[in-house]
């Protein structure tokens, strides 16, 4: 287990169920093979720094995320794929940090 | 940039002989994390221009610096910090960066430098008289 931060940006032009949908398959992803999505931070609408696809703002979610790596490649897979997204990055928590914000519960690195 | 004090526009060895070493916001803040996603923070380390300051500028060392340029290339991947931003600039030729620090003096500020050397003097001046001093008590 390892803890990573995933951040999605969805397309400004979807709308909520839209967004909740995007949410949901990253949750079923990361389920898939023992993980968990820690907390789901919704920021919500943000104008972007320099236009994306011609578009000014897009909703941004941020996950902690605690989870084998075998997941990763078909959370990846799916967000690269998935139309909705406009971009994602997972980074991967160094250990000191991920401790601190509690991602890694004991019986997890008992069983790692 | 001309609403910054003159004190910065100084050159740089000027700016460092007897001066304090230059403390980075990382430390005076206590930051452990570099936060990719704290904008506040990392909008600190860029110039007006978006670039990423240079080390002596940021007082940061080696460590802190990788950490923050990873960070900041982050955030601009997420559109959270632009990757360019236009500075108009209304006069003569555009400086090479919108920074705080022109390569060379240009000639108008000629009359700063005999003020600094002005204030070397008067520091020379009060070593000189404090030595006076001891030497008195002595």
């Amino acid at each position: 287990m390892r803890a990573y931060e995933l951040m999605v940006i969805v397309d400004g032009d979807v709308d909520d169920p839209g967004v909740k949908a995007v949410n949901a398959r990253v949750v079923e992803l990361v389920e898939a093979d023992g993980g968990k999505v820690v907390t789901t931070d919704h920021w919500g609408r943000r104008r972007y720094a320099y236009p994306i696809n011609h578009k000014l703002e897009g909703i941004y979610v941020v996950f902690e995320i605690a989870t084998p790596a075998s997941n990763l490649n078909e959370l990846d897979r799916f967000l690269r794929l998935a139309d909705d997204v406009v971009r994602h990055k997972v980074i991967r928590l160094p250990e000191a940090e991920a401790e601190k914000r509690g991602l890694l519960g004991e019986p997890a690195s008992a069983t790692d | 940039m001309a609403a910054k004090p003159k004190r910065s526009t100084k050159p740089r060895d000027a700016a460092r002989r007897g001066g304090k070493k230059k403390v980075s916001v990382l430390v005076s803040e206590r930051v452990e994390y570099v936060d990719w996603k704290d904008v506040n923070l990392l909008r600190r380390f860029v110039s007006d221009r978006a670039k990423i300051r240079a080390r002596r500028v940021s007082g940061n060392d080696t460590q802190q610096q990788r950490e923050i340029a990873k960070a900041i290339k982050n955030a601009r991947e997420m559109a959270l910090l632009p990757y360019t931003s236009r500075v108009t600039t209304q006069r003569g030729r555009p400086s090479r960066d919108g920074d705080d620090r022109p390569r060379r003096p240009r000639r108008d500020e000629s009359s700063e430098f005999e003020a600094l050397d002005g204030d070397g003097a008067d520091t020379a001046a009060e070593e000189s008289t404090d030595e006076a001093v001891t030497e008195a008590a002595e």
